[in-house]
């Protein structure tokens, strides 16, 4: 078989599994049409709440962020930025734990100042939480669209007689609006379908219904939530699709060189977002680490912990080549990789729940690493593929071209040119599955075989039981896995 | 350290003074050096809660067993009974023993008549009023009302539970726990449904929700709340660590705010070696170490009251039977139905 064929193969099975627990869960809807439709709508209130909250608060914060690191001429800028990005490595539900330990009545800050802060929980705390560790990637969307900002028309605005608020008003903003709104639409899918936080803070959100009602006898209840939630998400993924903006290449970069003072203000604004959303964490735990004395985890925990997202990462990014090559190079292909986005829109519970009923008709897979890795490649192969797909794209095809005038055959074009050309993106976009399949919790919790633990799950198992301290040594693991693997795919890639 | 040091107690135990030995057991109960070695493979179901104790306990059995593997599958317990009857369902085979902190999950398990008949001799171990056939109560816990005690005295938290919400108290309570949902079962057979939703929905208005029940009780003594809806010994093991803690217990009279409920264990596996484990958790040791540690109430006779526990003769709880809380299924519909789920 050509390769080529091979590859569009591979797409459309994909393709086709990634439909897989929609299907699944539209079915288990039908088997239980008779137990009635479970509607609440507080639940969707609170959530969305929580996703507007958190889009707003997440572009307050990252624009700023966004503009100062890259149109203002600061020293060290490029740490600073590595040091911005660090929340996109840490589980949000982390910070979670931070905040709750830190604030509020008999918190850490209670203990030390003569007043009570108020606490960090609910609707509110949630947002707080999240937009600490979304705002990323409003940042990353915002600084690509200021990179093509062309300092010339800054010059002729200024020549024309402009302040420096009308020119942001009227030169930046405009320049940058769509890419703002794009960061923020990933910022509200990630709140949405996260788990760990408003769980941990106890806002009343679809993912933290949908696990109380698994836990509560109440399958079809889950079932009716989960396929509520994934119709909202997929309005918001056709959202994303339209969103996507297109670089320019500027013909003179900006750098607007600030005083002293303003380099100050700039370094105190990066300095509170770095130290609430990385810092505090790392000082909560290294605290209970000091109280409770050192409490390790088991090895087997740990192993389970990275060789089940390595394999995953490895699969994944051997699924993502033959997908992205796809999707680069006809149309079809591209509608077979947007439907391979679904599994990313759709949350760890609500894959966990869908497979589990997959199961339980199908006993030979029931709750086996077969049906887990499946759910964790579903949930993150998207991570991969956009990783390779931009690398393609952004990619001269004169090199392959050049291949092929001199004779060599599709193989060897593919294995001897693209392959090497795109490795980097690869690697990289495996490292960003590998992440976030170590920090995975809902479908792990509820998918995972019998003995089956993970630093999440034993992270989630002391919370539940009240021993937060306990929760120390996992989290700090996972903290420097996550900062070192980020580190890697910066490396990798240039931003 | 603890679960070390429990280790060696387990290992070495026959003439060393064990860590919370009871001083007066009686020959009729088991240490662990009567049991022979478990050869082979479990699967345990355990109902998540007791955060490390049970796993203490566990480790221990496993560390002195070294040919045995133990599969441990861990669970919100009504989660555990509903997965293990949904797998009976479908065919599937997957779990040994299923260890509950609650026996209402247990007694959905058992009311399936899947749980596989115990050896007689094991049930005899227990007190009288705690035999079953089909399954095991390994420990008892009494449903408390732990107060902050600078917030309120004890004189001003009523005697009967259906009362509780209209003092003026600030509340706290953990709605998705087992053992506080089997206690609303209770509450059912006791005073009707129509009572127990008043109550609920009143409950509901006025309390802080928290994910545990420990976490009561540590909101509790924090002062974030007066009164708390927990079983007794969050408040003891709190109190343990820190003696001061600004922390009472109050206990209703007759009504199903202090109902004793047990955490039980059951078969699905008629085998050997899954009733010799068993075995091992009605050992002197474990319920020794439950009882001092875990401040749990042994049903064995022979093995010492923890302590800070009143005399169970002392409080009055309800004429229920434990096989009664099995009816979880009404309490879940009717909290979901009343928001409080």
């Amino acid at each position: 078989m050509k390769l080529r064929t091979t590859f569009f193969s591979v797409s459309a099975a994909v393709a086709a599994l990634s439909m897989l627990p929609v299907i699944i869960l539209l079915a288990f809807a039908i088997d239980q049409a008779g137990s009635g439709y479970f509607v609440r709508y507080e639940i969707f209130v609170n959530t969305m709440m929580v996703v507007s909250g958190t889009a707003l608060l997440a572009c307050l914060i990252g624009v700023p962020l966004a503009i100062i690191t890259s149109i203002f001429d600061l020293p060290l800028k490029k740490i600073l930025l590595a040091f911005l990005l660090m929340p996109l490595a840490v589980p949000s539900y982390m910070g979670a734990f931070a905040f709750y330990d830190t604030f509020g009545i008999g918190g850490e800050l209670d203990r030390l100042l003569p007043i009570t802060p108020p606490s960090v929980e609910g609707i509110s705390g949630t947002i707080v939480v999240l937009a600490l560790y979304t705002y990323p990637f409003v940042l990353l969307t915002t600084r690509s669209a200021l990179a093509g900002l062309d300092s010339n028309l800054i010059f002729a605005a200024r020549t024309l007689g402009s302040g420096v608020f009308e020119i942001f008003l009227k030169v930046i903003i405009p320049r940058v609006i769509n890419a703002v709104a794009g960061g923020a639409l990933l910022v509200a899918l990630y709140a949405i379908s996260d788990f760990g936080t408003p769980a941990i803070l106890g806002a009343n959100t679809y993912t933290r219904a949908i696990f109380v009602e698994y836990n509560a006898l109440g399958f079809s209840q889950a079932a009716s939530l989960s396929i509520q939630l994934v119709f909202i998400i997929s309005l918001f993924l056709a959202l994303e699709f339209r969103a996507r903006v297109t670089k320019a290449l500027p013909s003179q970069l900006v750098a607007i060189r600030l005083g002293s003072g303003g380099n100050c203000l700039a370094f105190l604004l990066v300095g509170l977002i770095i130290f609430f959303s990385t810092v505090l964490p790392v000082i909560v735990f290294l605290l209970w680490l000091s109280r409770e004395g050192f409490v390790g985890v088991e090895l087997l925990t740990v192993m389970n912990s990275f060789l089940v997202p390595l394999a995953t990462a490895v699969l994944i990014a051997l699924f993502a080549i033959p997908i992205a090559m796809t999707a680069a190079k006809d149309g079809v292909g591209k509608i077979l990789e947007k439907v391979t986005y679904l599994g990313f829109g759709i949350p760890g519970i609500v894959m966990g729940t869908a497979f589990i009923y997959l199961g339980l008709q199908f006993p030979p897979v029931y709750q086996t690493f077969f049906l887990l890795i499946l759910a964790y490649l579903l949930r993150f192969l998207p991570l991969c593929v956009t990783s390779i797909r931009n690398k393609l794209e952004g990619q001269d095809d004169s090199l392959v071209n050049a291949a092929k005038c001199l004779g060599a055959p599709e193989n060897e074009v593919f294995f001897r040119v693209t392959l090497p050309l795109i490795s980097k993106a690869i690697v990289g976009g495996g490292v960003l599955a590998f992440l976030e399949t170590i920090r995975e919790l809902p479908a792990t919790l509820v998918l995972g075989p019998i003995g089956f633990e993970t630093l999440a799950t034993y992270m989630w198992r002391v919370y539940e039981g009240g021993y937060f301290a306990l929760a120390a040594v996992p989290a700090l693991l996972i903290m420097g896995v996550s900062v070192l693997s980020l580190l890697v795919t910066l490396t990798m890639e240039d931003f | 350290m603890r679960r070390r040091e429990f280790s060696k107690a387990l290992l070495t135990c026959s003439l060393a003074p064990c860590a919370g030995l009871a001083q007066n057991f009686e020959s009729s109960v088991l240490s662990v050096d009567d049991l022979p070695e478990l050869v082979g493979d479990i699967s345990l179901y355990l109902g998540r809660g007791e955060g490390g104790l049970y796993e203490n306990v566990l480790r221990a059995i496993s560390d002195r067993n070294p040919k045995l593997t133990l599969n441990i599958r861990r669970g919100p317990t009504a989660a555990l009974a509903n997965a293990i009857v949904a797998e009976r369902g479908a065919g599937i085979r997957r779990a040994d023993v299923f260890w509950a902190v609650d026996a209402g999950a247990i007694g959905l398990v058992v009311d399936q008549g899947i749980a596989e008949p115990l050896p007689s001799e094991l049930v005899k171990q227990l007190r009288p009023n705690y035999r079953y056939r089909d399954w095991l109560p390994v420990s008892g816990r009494i449903r408390t009302l732990p107060f902050n005690t600078n917030a309120v005295g004890i004189e001003q938290i009523p005697q009967s539970i259906m009362s509780v919400p209209e003092q003026g108290l600030k509340l706290g309570w953990a709605p998705e726990y087992a053992s506080f949902q089997s206690f609303i079962t209770a509450m059912r057979f006791l005073e009707g449904n129509e009572a127990t939703s008043e109550w609920l929905l009143k409950v509901n208005s006025l309390a802080k929700r928290y994910a545990g029940e420990l976490g009561v009780v540590m909101g509790v003594e924090r002062g974030e709340v007066d009164v708390g809806f927990a079983n007794h010994y969050y408040t003891l093991r709190l109190k343990a660590g820190k003696p001061n803690a600004r922390l009472g217990l109050a206990f209703t009279r007759g009504d199903s705010g202090c109902l004793v409920n047990a955490s039980g264990v059951l078969a699905l596996t008629s085998d050997k070696t899954v009733f010799d484990f068993i075995r091992y958790l009605f050992t002197r040791e474990v319920q020794s170490y439950l009882s001092s540690e875990a401040f749990e109430i042994p049903l064995i006779d022979g093995v010492a009251l923890p302590p800070g526990v009143p005399p169970l003769d002392s409080i009055s709880p309800p004429a229920i039977d434990l096989t009664q809380l099995s009816d979880l299924r009404p309490t879940l519909d009717l909290m979901r139905e009343l928001r409080v789920l």
